[in-house]
C-alpha cells in the first residue's frame, strides 16, 4: 500500500460497519432507483454514474442535486427519474442542503418523530458545483461531522450551460470560455485543482474518500456502499466522460473512461482513515497522447503541449507513489 | 395559424448537438436570402429545446415577411408553412407537422424517397394540409456524430455543415420561399445548392385536402403539463413523462445465440434500457421505449456480433411519438 501523503495520518484502519461488497456482476442489485426517462445526452456518463450510485445505495436514500446537467436534464419539463426522494439545491449550496437534511433526520429520530432508519443522504454535484462555486458548502458539510456522502460527478466543465471552463477542466482542453487562439494556443492554460486532496487534507471529520470511474462500475458501486457504511461525512469523486463537452462519439464513454485510468489522467484510489489504497494500477502506463487523441476538445494540441500534459500526469502519479510500486495486472473493466 | 397573414414561418427539426450548427446555418441562410429579396426576417432557436442534448429532437426557426414582423416571439414558430427535417428518423418520433399551414411543404433529408416518408406521417392530424413532400439525400448528416457543436462557437471541422447547401437547394425548389439565386449570394457551395435543387424528389398532394375537413385537434404532449404535484416513478419503473425513444437513429439488436449474458451492456447503459431478463420472458431485451440508440451497449459488448446496431427506419413502430 502506498504511504499516504494525503489527509490526516491515523495508525489504525477504521471499521466499516455493515458494508456489503458486490463481488461479481451477478451480485449487482437489479432494482433501479434512477429509472429510464431523462433528457440527458445519448451516451451521457454522468447519468450512468447516477444510475450506478442509486443501484448501490438502494431504497433508503435521499438525493440532493445542485444545478447542473444532472438537475436540469433529469428534471426537464416537470418530472424526474428518481424513485427515491430527491431535492434540487442551488449550484452553490448542495453541501448546506444535505447538512440540513442530515441534521433534521438526526433530530427527528432523537425526538421520536421519525421511526424509520436513518437514510443514505447523498449530494450528487457537478464539478462546478463542488470544486468551484459550491466549494464553501462542500467544505462546511465535510467539516461538521454530519453523516452524509458528497459525490462529485466530474465531467470536467460547466456542461449544462454550454461547456464553460471549470477548475476541473484539464490543461489544454477546449471549452467555450477557453477557445484556442493566437494568444493562448493551448486553450485552457491552467492545470486542474486536486479536489480529493483538498477535501482530505483539510477536513479531519472525513474518514473515507474515494475516486471512481463509470468505466469500473463494480468498483464504483462498492465505494458508494463503503462510503455510506462509514459514519460521518464521506466524499467521492467520480470521473464521468461527457460526449457533448469533450467532443467524442456518444458510444465511446466507457472506453474513454478506461483510457483515462490507463494513461494516468485519472487514478482510482481510496483513502480509509488516512491510508491510501490504489485500486487499479496498470502494468505499464499508456501515453497521455492516446487519451488526447480520442477527444475533439484536444484536437488543437501540439506535441509540445501534450508533453506538458504528460509531465503533469507523471508528477501526479509520482505523488501517489505509483511508479515505485511493483506492477500488477489491470483488472477487467467490470472491476 | 399565424396572426400575421403575410408571415412565412420555416421550422427546422434536427438532432441536438450533432446537427445544431447545421440547423442554425440553414435558418440563418434562409433568413439572409430572404433579406436579400427585401423581406423582413428573423432566425432563432427554440427556447424550450435548450440546452440541447446529443440526439434529442430540437427545432430552429426562420421567419420572412413582406412587411415588418409583428408576430410575437413566444419561444417557437406556431404555424410553419415549410418544415425541414435534417434526419429522417425524426419523422417517427415527433409531430413534425404540428401547426402546419394549409398547403404546407415538408423537406426531408433521406435516401428512402418521399413514399417511405409519407408512410411515417399517417397518424399526424395535419397530414391533410401537406401540399408538397420533398426528399433529398444529403448523406447521414448526424453519423458518425462527432459532436463538434459542443456549445456555441465550438471548434468545427465543417464536416457536418457540408449538407447545408444541398438541403437549402431542395428547400428552394420545394417551397419557392427564396430563390436559388438569393441563396447563391449567401452560400459559396453553388454546386451543392444546384444539386439539392435538381435532385430533390417531389411528391405533390400526398394527403392534401383543400378544405379543412374538421377542426384541427392537436394531441397534447407532456410539455403542456403544469401540475405541481408529480408522482415519482416506482422503483424499477419508468419516468413516463420523459419518453426518450425518439432520440434513436440506430437500434441495438441482440443475437441471443451469441449473447453470453455477461451483463456488460446492462451495467453500462446510462438509460437502464437493457433488461435481464426481458419483460416478455426473453433472457435479455432492450427497452425500445426509452433507448436513445447511443451505442454504448454495442461498444462494450465483448462478443463479436452479439449486439449490433440496425437503422431504426428498417423497423415499423416501437417509437412513442412525442407531440411536444
Ligand atoms: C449561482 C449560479 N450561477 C450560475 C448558474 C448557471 N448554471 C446552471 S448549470 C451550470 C453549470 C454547472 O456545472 P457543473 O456543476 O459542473 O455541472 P454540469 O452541468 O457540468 O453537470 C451553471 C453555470 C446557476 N444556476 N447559478
Ligand atoms: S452535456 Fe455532458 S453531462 Fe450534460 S447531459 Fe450531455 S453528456 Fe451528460
Ligand atoms: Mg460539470
Amino acid at each position: 500500500m502506498a504511504q499516504a501523503r494525503l489527509g490526516a495520518q491515523k495508525p489504525d484502519k477504521i471499521e466499516i460497519a455493515d458494508y456489503e461488497p458486490i463481488r461479481s456482476m451477478r451480485n449487482v442489485p437489479t432494482t433501479e432507483y434512477y429509472v429510464p426517462g431523462h433528457r440527458t445526452c445519448g451516451g451521457c456518463m454522468p447519468a450512468l454514474a447516477y444510475r450506478l450510485t442509486a443501484l448501490a445505495a438502494g431504497p433508503n436514500t435521499v438525493f440532493a442535486g445542485p444545478t447542473g446537467c444532472m438537475y436540469v436534464a433529469n428534471t426537464s419539463y416537470l418530472c424526474g427519474p428518481w424513485a427515491v426522494p430527491w431535492i434540487h439545491t442551488q449550484i452553490t449550496n448542495g453541501g448546506a442542503v444535505i447538512s440540513g437534511i442530515a441534521a433534521a433526520y438526526k433530530a427527528m429520530i432523537r425526538k421520536g418523530k421519525y421511526d424509520g432508519e436513518y437514510p443514505n443522504i447523498i449530494c450528487f454535484a457537478g464539478d462546478g458545483g463542488s470544486s468551484d462555486i459550491g466549494l464553501q458548502a462542500l467544505s462546511g458539510a465535510m467539516y461538521r461531522n454530519h453523516d452524509l456522502l458528497f459525490i462529485t460527478y466530474d465531467n470536467e466543465a460547466y456542461a449544462n450551460t454550454g461547456i464553460q471552463v471549470s477548475p476541473m477542466t484539464p490543461y489544454g482542453a477546449y471549452t467555450t470560455f477557453t477557445p484556442p487562439g493566437k494568444v493562448v494556443p493551448d486553450a485552457k492554460p491552467l492545470f486542474p485543482k486536486d479536489l480529493l486532496k483538498m477535501v482530505a487534507a483539510g477536513h479531519p471529520a472525513v474518514k473515507y474518500l474515494a475516486t471512481a470511474s463509470v468505466s469500473y462500475p463494480l468498483d464504483l458501486m462498492n465505494k458508494v456502499r463503503k462510503a455510506l457504511a462509514v459514519k460521518g461525512p464521506t466524499f467521492m469523486h467520480i470521473h464521468a466522460p461527457c460526449p457533448k463537452g469533450w467532443s467524442f462519439e456518444a458510444h465511446r464513454g466507457p472506453e474513454i473512461g478506461k483510457l483515462a485510468v490507463e494513461t494516468g489522467m485519472w487514478t482510482l484510489y481510496e483513502i480509509e482513515d488516512g491510508h491510501v489504497k490504489v485500486n487499479v494500477r496498470p502494468r505499464k502506463w499508456r501515453p497521455v497522447k492516446d487519451y488526447v487523441a480520442t477527444q475533439g476538445r484536444f484536437s488543437h494540441l501540439t506535441d509540445e503541449m501534450i508533453q506538458r500534459l504528460q509531465a503533469f500526469v507523471d508528477a501526479k502519479l509520482a505523488d501517489l507513489g505509483l511508479e515505485a510500486e511493483p506492477p500488477t495486472p489491470v483488472p477487467p473493466v467490470a472491476g | 395559424m399565424a396572426t400575421q397573414a403575410n408571415l412565412i414561418e420555416v421550422t427546422i427539426w434536427f438532432r441536438g448537438v450533432t446537427e445544431a450548427r447545421l440547423a442554425r446555418r440553414l435558418a440563418n441562410a434562409i433568413a439572409s436570402a430572404g433579406a436579400r429579396e427585401g423581406k423582413f426576417v428573423q432566425a432563432f432557436d427554440n427556447y424550450a429545446d435548450s440546452p440541447d442534448r446529443i440526439d434529442v429532437p430540437c427545432r430552429s426557426y426562420a421567419r420572412l415577411c413582406v412587411e415588418p414582423i409583428a408576430e410575437p416571439y413566444i419561444y417557437e414558430n406556431h404555424s410553419p408553412s415549410v418544415v425541414i427535417v435534417t434526419e429522417a428518423t425524426l419523422l417517427k418520433g415527433c409531430n413534425v407537422l404540428k401547426g402546419l399551414e394549409p398547403g404546407g411543404v415538408l423537406v426531408v433529408n433521406t435516401n428512402r424517397g418521399p413514399e417511405a416518408m409519407l408512410a411515417l406521417l399517417q397518424d399526424l392530424p395535419n397530414l391533410h394540409r401537406l401540399k408538397t413532400l420533398a426528399t433529398i439525400e444529403v448523406g447521414n448528416v448526424a453519423l458518425p456524430y462527432v459532436p463538434y457543436g459542443a456549445g456555441e462557437g465550438a471548434v468545427d471541422t465543417a464536416t457536418q455543415l457540408k449538407g447545408a447547401p444541398i438541403l437549402l437547394g431542395a428547400f428552394s425548389r420545394a417551397s419557392g420561399v427564396v430563390s436559388i439565386e438569393s441563396l447563391k449570394a449567401i452560400e459559396r457551395d453553388h454546386h451543392g445548392l444546384e444539386l439539392g435543387y435538381n435532385e430533390t424528389e417531389l411528391l405533390e398532394n400526398p394527403g392534401y385536402i383543400p378544405e379543412e375537413p374538421t377542426v384541427e385537434v392537436l394531441a397534447e404532449g407532456y410539455r403542456s403539463k403544469v401540475d405541481l404535484v408529480i408522482p415519482a416513478p416506482a422503483p424499477g419503473g419508468e419516468n413516463e413523462d420523459m419518453i426518450t425513444g425518439n432520440y434513436r437513429q440506430q437500434r441495438p439488436v441482440i443475437d441471443l445465440g451469441k449473447c453470453t449474458l455477461c451483463r456488460m451492456c446492462w451495467i453500462s447503459c446510462p438509460d437502464s434500457c437493457i433488461e435481464v431478463p426481458g419483460r416478455s420472458g426473453e433472457r435479455i431485451a432492450v427497452n425500445l421505449k426509452y433507448c436513445k440508440g447511443c451505442g454504448v451497449c454495442w461498444s462494450v459488448c465483448p462478443v463479436e456480433g452479439a449486439i449490433r446496431p440496425e437503422p431504426e427506419l428498417n423497423y415499423a413502430g416501437d417509437v412513442v411519438r412525442i407531440t411536444y
